[in-house]
């Protein structure tokens, strides 16, 4: 990805859609379903225009047999994004919903978030409630309630989908 | 076992398919064979990722804990699959635990051995890359899969399961890997009653054929429609 921002979703059984992960400029996509020689298992869908470069399978195998470092760079990323689903199947199952709020608020600032004049963090990601939802696996409602609550406390300020964490150890404390 | 043995082994791994027979009698000297009980813990998450392994013979459960000690398997690694590789590649600690689910062989083979044939034949690293991707893709869908009737990620667990065998043995209607109804209740993050009740109901319908440890799909496509699910690629 050059610029912008995509979601990657996919479909449960039931018809219920889980956001596996969000994708920003640097970010490589669509590369694990070539390694399985499989088809597309999530759908990529624009959140914020965005701009993709498309490499074709035969350039894409050509170059990772002939760079090894680059294969191994490969690998390190299949490995991450393992443990990251592997995360979330544990969190899911032990986690309240307000922990995982707070967890997905603390790694959008990780990565999309940017510092503030007086403290805080804008997040530079502005994501639906129901987007929010299907990230953390839950209902729309849940996360209006939660984020309102966190709001009220003075954690977080929200001005439409546009989010800012005033308060990071209030959010630290509750997953911890 | 004799080293004999070690690299007739080795060279039967479709892993090291791509080596010279000199290079695979240089592999060996660097390899041992270990053998597992079922339950016996090969390596526990936290302990450093100083070895790769193969599963020669038998099977493997793939587990982390939560805080209370519960067990949740992440996956079940059959004969030909690499565990430990992407691990032992970047360096660091293995992430989740890993135990015998019967009585199983394995190859091990030190992590810095692993990583220079890594970097020198591709094979390996297709190979390697291949199983990471249907890892990751398996525990993607674990995730939409929490929402769902327990009903169905059972079915859907072992539709996979019988899916992932085929691909790789050909067609078979059997669950190739000997299973408890706690193993899949620890897999799908369900009770064991549950289980018990759910395969006990598929059984009076005709839909499985579950003997002790193993379980049969005669007719996978009744299968899944009667559950309701796709077949699983």
């Amino acid at each position: 990805m050059f610029s912008g921002k995509l979601k990657l979703y996919k479909t449960g059984v039931n018809g219920r859609l889980q956001i596996v992960r969000l994708a920003s400029a640097g970010d490589l996509l669509g590369y694990r379903s070539l390694i399985s020689d499989e088809p597309y298992s999530a759908t990529a869908e624009v959140i914020d225009e965005a701009m993709v470069c498309f490499i074709d399978k035969t350039t894409f195998f050509d170059v990772l047999r002939r760079n090894p470092q680059l294969a191994l760079e490969m690998m390190k990323k299949l490995c991450r994004e393992l443990r990251e689903a592997e995360d979330h199947v544990m969190d899911v199952a032990q986690k309240s919903t307000r922990e995982r709020m707070a967890a997905l608020l603390l790694t959008l600032k990780e990565a999309y978030g940017s510092p503030i004049l007086g403290g805080g963090f804008s997040l530079g990601i502005e994501l639906s409630r129901e987007e929010m939802a299907e990230m953390i696996g839950t209902t729309q409602e849940t996360v209006i309630r939660l984020l309102s609550e966190l709001r009220s406390q003075g954690v977080v300020e929200i001005v439409g989908r546009s989010i800012t964490i005033l308060k990071e150890k209030n959010l630290q404390s509750l997953i911890s | 076992m004799a080293s004999f043995d070690l690299i007739q082994q080795l060279c039967q791994c479709e892993l090291f398919s791509g080596l010279s027979k000199e290079e695979v009698l240089g592999l060996s000297a660097h390899c041992r064979i270990r053998h597992l009980r079922r339950n016996e813990v090969l390596f526990h998450a936290t302990d450093p990722a100083n070895f790769v392994y193969v599963v020669l013979f038998g099977s493997v459960k793939i587990f982390r804990s939560n805080k209370d000690g519960k067990e949740r398997i992440m996956h079940f690694l059959m004969q030909g699959e690499l565990f430990g590789a992407a691990v032992a590649l970047k360096g660091g600690v293995y992430p989740v635990t890993a135990s015998g689910l019967e009585h199983t062989s394995l190859i091990e083979i030190a992590a810095p051995v692993f990583k220079s044939m890594f970097m020198k034949h591709p094979v390996v690293g297709q190979t390697l890359a291949s199983q990471m991707a249907e890892r990751v893709r398996e525990s993607q869908n674990d995730r939409i899969a929490i929402f769902d009737t327990v009903e169905k990620r059972i079915a859907v667990f072992l539709i996979d399961l019988l899916g992932q065998s085929c691909k790789r043995f050909g067609p078979t209607t059997r669950i190739p890997i000997p299973l408890t109804r706690q193993d899949i209740a620890d897999r799908v993050g369900t009770t064991v009653e549950t289980v018990i009740r759910t395969l006990s109901n598929w059984s009076k319908e005709n839909l499985i054929i579950a003997e002790n440890k193993q379980l049969d799909i005669p007719h996978i496509q009744d299968f899944c429609r009667r559950i309701g699910v796709d077949q699983v690629s």
